[in-house]
């Protein structure tokens, strides 16, 4: 019995509904034999699936020598050279779920297994096709929901973000190739001048570790989104805002304060971003547990957000409650909104006594919106000299990463400035590198002694 | 004798600790050297210890082991390594007079309760139902024990070369074993080669040593054994000189003629102890290289001259010699020479240094593929040890790599071997090196030294002395006082320390850098007489954070390393394995997940898969 990393998965790699193609995918050992199995030629004779990464026309029955399901187009691969590294087979049906479904079954009656979510990714990575960070952003790409998502994880696939930590693991290397040798060899005639340049060359590392961490501030929100928040007390508008935004009727509108109970989140394009914009229910105090609950859920949403956007009735004066959520929002990033500026102004800029940025909108005449948007953009984390050679950070687990492994190089460099033990100096260098490996994946001690017989001449 | 349960194939320092260990342990010995007068002879230069090499004669001396003690007995000039680079690095290296090191091994091996020394050349193994039962000597005589362990060093069909003249031998002066390593074949062992050399000897009386840079020993030497109080011999310098432009023409004209260079050796030399010739080639822009001078004894006029190991012909080593400062006139006693030996993969062995091959069959030393005295001396301490426990059915003894550099050496051994050169102990080895020091070697291992029975009484009871006396010094210094004051800043200052805003605790004075007993003493604590003494106790106070990263990763890394890899797992039935990692992990028989994912070539996805698959095993 084939095992479970080389039995054969089959899954729908098109999205599910209707349209007019949908890709079948079979993976795996026996993906050649069960294909042979389910596809004719137009004249019921076997199909022959010589000549890899090459498309034909087939007929795909629904069951081993049964009925024929649909007309279709097929390209076997030999593995290794496929995205899992093994034997893999597409079909190209007729979209319809139904007529999916079929199929589907068809191959798991013929053999394969349904594949888990994620399973022809983690393959992949397994059959060593992809690294870890590669393997990551196949599911980003998938994902990405905006220019910017998409071009970080082009990046990182075609392995930009492998390549930069490759070579600032490199530099690592040299330099505790260089101190290991102060160490391990100290009656060698080793040169002092340079354990002195090393800091300079540290400093480097350092600086470009932690520009790249800085990344992730705004690779984050090309991965992830920027979540807009509305808040404000009841009634401001905000529902009306989030309808003109998206430009169409998302959220209810109504003029009973607290109709908003719970919140509703949108996605909207912002310059060359994804935002994830949310309308909550307007704070306040309420007895309707219903309403209670949503005010909570307000102020979770609150927290979670990038940017707050807290509208204000233009038209009317500014009550306890907007006071009080001005206050409560001091200390987060947030643009606030004067609506309903198609109206009479009732209060002045000066009298909210606050520093952030106030705008005029107005949900009705739709105005004011695009000055909005630059308004989020010009708060956005700028992506500016610090994105290296267009790679960016998009992951957590990247971010946390390179900053432990810039922290630890710092910690190096400062040791070897303040003449701290060239023991400890190693050690720094040491968990430094090993944070950089865990990201791709690699670990080889070897390599620093390698580099100390090629760079030094050592043996007395 | 009583029936014999342990015999030990060769007397060089690998033999001598696994034979003194295995009837320290109570195990009735035998050791067969093929020349009595050549117990605990140092083939090479006349030194022991250095970085990563003091460390693990530390280690043994921790364990019972000979060595320590051997070269305190013996040394002739004392120097502390790295004494400004930190303490992990820090490391003892010692001249021995190299006849009376040897004498002091041969009585020492020659007193030993239940250990029979005896001269012979050993031809083969025998062998019974996958076990060796033991050996039959070149005359044909049988010796049968529980367990036997070979170090024949670079005996195994050893082939001298000087220039184009070749020379069977085991060293200079000594047989070469001829008939044992092609039955190691027969039996189906791998059998490598492997080159290394050693420098010609010099006159004393011929050197002008007026000329060159002195080099003499610590003022105080610090010696190697925790049980040594003084050092009984005479201390002497080295002197320091250098090649130059005419030494590198010399060797450059005469290239051809070594045999490293005429293609009559192809075998690979270490990198790190090249001969000559290998430096002027590969590091051609280097103008010189420095050679030191050391005297291979107290009574003797030769001098070992550190940095020349050559094999080419004799009149260029003459003239190579001669080139060089204050060896103008200087006459070569016995030339350098080139060996090439045999040697086994050790990826054949286990951590015990058991032979997975032939069960009861240990190999310690050269035969492995390492280099240096004090590796081999390492390795056969543990498999005489380990020759013992089995005999007595008893775990074997591994050390672990946060344990011991002991055990960084054997699990790189028996995990990743030895890379296609002589393998040799450094210090950038061990990922948890703070953790291993020089001074803190006792309180790693001598409670195990003691619980295997080999450690002796009077080490074991200063130890338990030392130890008390390190807890009250520790409760001490944290009920001391420093009091913020004028006056004691003033001292602080006077001291090169930065001034307290706080009153603090002795103890944590004393964690910050350069703080040291004395300076104690000068602020008025009041400390024993042997505070001195416990320098891994202010050691341990200075790098309590990195002490405690370096354990949480050790810590962090057990997961793997308690994850067991069943003795009969099959790799080839591993799917999703690339064949190249199948055949690495066939070869290497990893006994735990963290040991597989030590191996060369095992990435981390490999690993995964290892791990799902002993999971699906265990559940059955």
């Amino acid at each position: 019995m084939a095992s479970y990393f080389e039995d054969t998965i089959a899954a729908i790699a098109t999205p599910r509904g209707a349209g007019a193609i949908a890709i079948l995918r079979l993976s795996g050992v026996d993906a050649y034999t069960i294909a042979g199995k389910l596809l004719r030629r137009a004249d019921g004779a076997a199909l022959s699936l010589d000549d890899s990464h090459r498309a034909r026309r087939a007929r795909l029955l629904d069951e081993t020598e049964g009925r024929p399901l649909d007309e279709v187009l097929v390209l076997p691969m030999l593995g290794p050279g496929t995205a899992t590294g093994e034997d893999c087979v597409e079909i190209h049906c007729h979209g319809g779920a139904f007529l999916l479904d079929l199929a589907l079954r068809a191959t798991l009656a013929a053999g394969a297994r349904a594949a888990r979510p994620g399973e022809f990714t983690q393959r992949a990575f397994l059959n060593g096709r992809l690294d870890l960070c590669q393997a990551e952003a196949v599911a980003d790409l998938a994902e990405a929901g905006s220019q910017a998502g998409l071009h970080a994880a082009w990046q990182q696939l075609e392995g930009g973000l492998s390549q930069r930590i490759h070579r600032l693991r490199d530099q690592l290397l040299d330099t505790r190739a260089l101190v290991e040798a102060h160490l391990d060899f100290p009656e060698e005639d080793l040169p002092a001048e340079t354990l002195r340049e090393l800091e300079t060359a540290q400093a480097g590392v350092v600086q470009e570790m932690e520009a790249l961490a800085a990344t992730f501030a705004r690779g984050r929100l090309a991965r992830e989104g920027v979540r807009l928040v509305l808040a404000g007390r009841p009634n401001v508008g905000k529902s009306s805002l989030m309808n003109a935004l998206l430009g169409r009727e998302r959220a209810l509108v109504s003029e009973v304060p607290g109709t908003t109970r719970d919140y509703l989140e949108e996605p909207l394009a912002i310059g060359d971003l994804q935002a994830l914009l949310s309308d909550t229910a307007g704070i306040r105090v309420t007895r309707n547990a219903v309403e209670k609950a949503g005010v909570a859920r307000s102020r979770e949403q609150i927290e979670a957000a990038d940017i707050l956007l807290v509208v204000f009735d233009g038209s009317e004066p500014l009550s306890a409650m907007d006071r009080e959520i001005l206050e409560d929002t001091a200390g987060r990033p947030r643009l606030l909104l004067r609506n309903k500026s198609d109206l009479d102004e009732a209060w002045s800029a000066s009298s909210l006594g606050a520093t952030s940025r106030l705008l005029p909108v107005s949900a009705k005449a739709a105005s004011g919106l695009a000055p909005l948007c630059q308004a989020v953009l010009e708060m956005l984390p700028a992506e500016g000299e610090t994105v290296v050679e267009k790679v960016v950070v998009t992951r957590a687990r990247h971010h946390e990463a390179l900053t432990s492994a810039g922290a630890a190089a710092a910690r190096a460099g400062e040791l070897l400035s303040a003449g701290g033990g060239l023991d400890l100096v190693a050690c720094e260098l040491q968990a430094a590198t090993a944070e950089l490996d865990a990201l791709v994946g690699l670990s080889t001690p070897e390599d620093v002694l390698d580099r100390i017989f090629e760079r030094f001449c050592i043996g007395k | 004798m009583e029936k014999l349960e342990i015999i030990v194939v060769g007397a060089g320092h690998a033999g001598i600790e696994a034979a003194l260990a295995a009837a320290r342990m109570g195990a009735s010995t035998l050791l067969l050297t093929s020349n009595l007068d050549h117990i605990g002879q140092m083939s090479c230069n006349p030194a022991i210890g250095g970085v990563g090499k003091g460390h693990l004669v530390k280690e043994i001396d921790a364990l019972g082991g000979e060595m320590a003690r051997a070269i305190d007995a013996t040394g002739i000039q004392f120097r502390t390594l790295n004494t400004r680079k930190g303490p992990a690095v820090r490391a003892t290296r010692a001249q021995a007079d190299k006849a009376a090191y040897r004498l002091r091994m041969k009585a020492v091996v020659e007193s030993c309760p239940n250990l029979v020394v005896r001269e012979a050349m050993v031809d083969r193994l025998l062998v019974e139902g996958g076990s060796v039962v033991g050996i039959v000597t070149e005359l044909g005589e049988e010796f049968r024990a529980a367990a036997t362990v070979l170090t024949t060093g670079t005996f195994l069909r050893g082939l001298m070369h000087i220039g184009d003249r070749r020379k069977d031998g085991g060293r200079a002066g000594d047989l070469a074993s001829e008939g044992l390593s092609p039955h190691l074949a027969e039996l189906g062992f791998p059998i490598g080669r492997l080159k290394t050399g050693t420098c010609p000897r010099l006159d004393a009386r011929t050197i002008d040593l007026s000329q060159l840079e002195e080099q003499p020993g610590d003022e105080r030497p610090v010696p190697f054994s925790f049980g040594t109080r003084s050092l009984p011999l005479r201390q002497v310098s080295c002197h320091i000189t250098r090649t130059n432009a005419a030494t590198h023409e010399i060797i450059r004209g005469s290239l051809t003629l070594s045999p490293m260079y005429s293609g009559r050796i192809d075998s690979r030399g270490p990198r790190y102890c090249p001969a000559i010739e290998d430096k002027i080639v590969r590091f051609a822009e280097r103008e010189s290289h420095s050679i030191f001078l050391e005297p291979e004894g107290l009574n003797t006029v030769e001098i070992y001259p550190n940095g020349l190991s050559t094999a080419l012909p004799l009149d260029v080593q003459v003239a190579m010699v001669r080139s060089i400062r204050g060896l103008e006139n200087a006459d070569i006693l016995r030339p350098g020479y080139a060996i090439e030996y045999d040697f086994i993969d050790p990826l054949e062995l286990r951590h015990s240094l058991e032979t997975r091959r032939l069960s009861r069959l240990y190999l310690a030393g050269q035969i492995n593929g390492t280099t240096g005295y004090e590796e081999a001396a390492a390795q056969g301490l543990m498999a005489g040890i380990n020759a013992v426990r089995q005999m007595r059915r008893e775990e074997p003894l591994r050390l672990g790599r946060d344990e011991a550099y002991i055990g960084v050496l054997i699990d790189d051994l028996v995990t990743k071997g030895i890379g296609g050169e002589p393998y040799r102990m450094f210090t950038s080895r061990a990922e948890h090196r703070l953790l291993l020091r020089e001074d803190n070697a006792r309180e790693r291992l001598s409670k195990i030294g003691h619980s295997i029975g080999l450690l002796r009484d009077d080490a074991w009871a200063d130890f338990e002395a030392y130890t008390v006396q390190a807890q009250d010094l520790d409760s001490l210094l944290a009920e001391e006082k420093i009091c913020v004051g004028e006056e004691t800043n003033r001292t602080l200052s006077s001291l090169g320390l930065d001034r307290i805003r706080d009153t603090l605790s002795a103890r944590d004075l004393l964690g910050r850098p350069h703080v040291d007993w004395k300076m104690l003493r000068t602020l008025g604590v009041e400390l024993p007489a042997h505070a001195e003494r416990h320098t891994s106790l202010m050691l341990d106070l200075k790098y309590s954070g990195y002490v405690r990263r370096q354990k949480e990763l050790a810590q962090r890394s057990a997961g793997l390393e308690k994850t067991r890899v069943p003795d009969n797992t099959d790799f080839n039935e591993i799917s999703g394995l690339s064949n190249e990692a199948r055949e690495r992990l066939q070869r290497v028989q990893p006994t735990t997940l963290g040991q597989a994912a030590r191996i060369p070539g095992i990435t981390p996805a490999a690993i995964t898969l290892l791990g799902i698959h002993l999971k699906r095993a265990s559940r059955g």
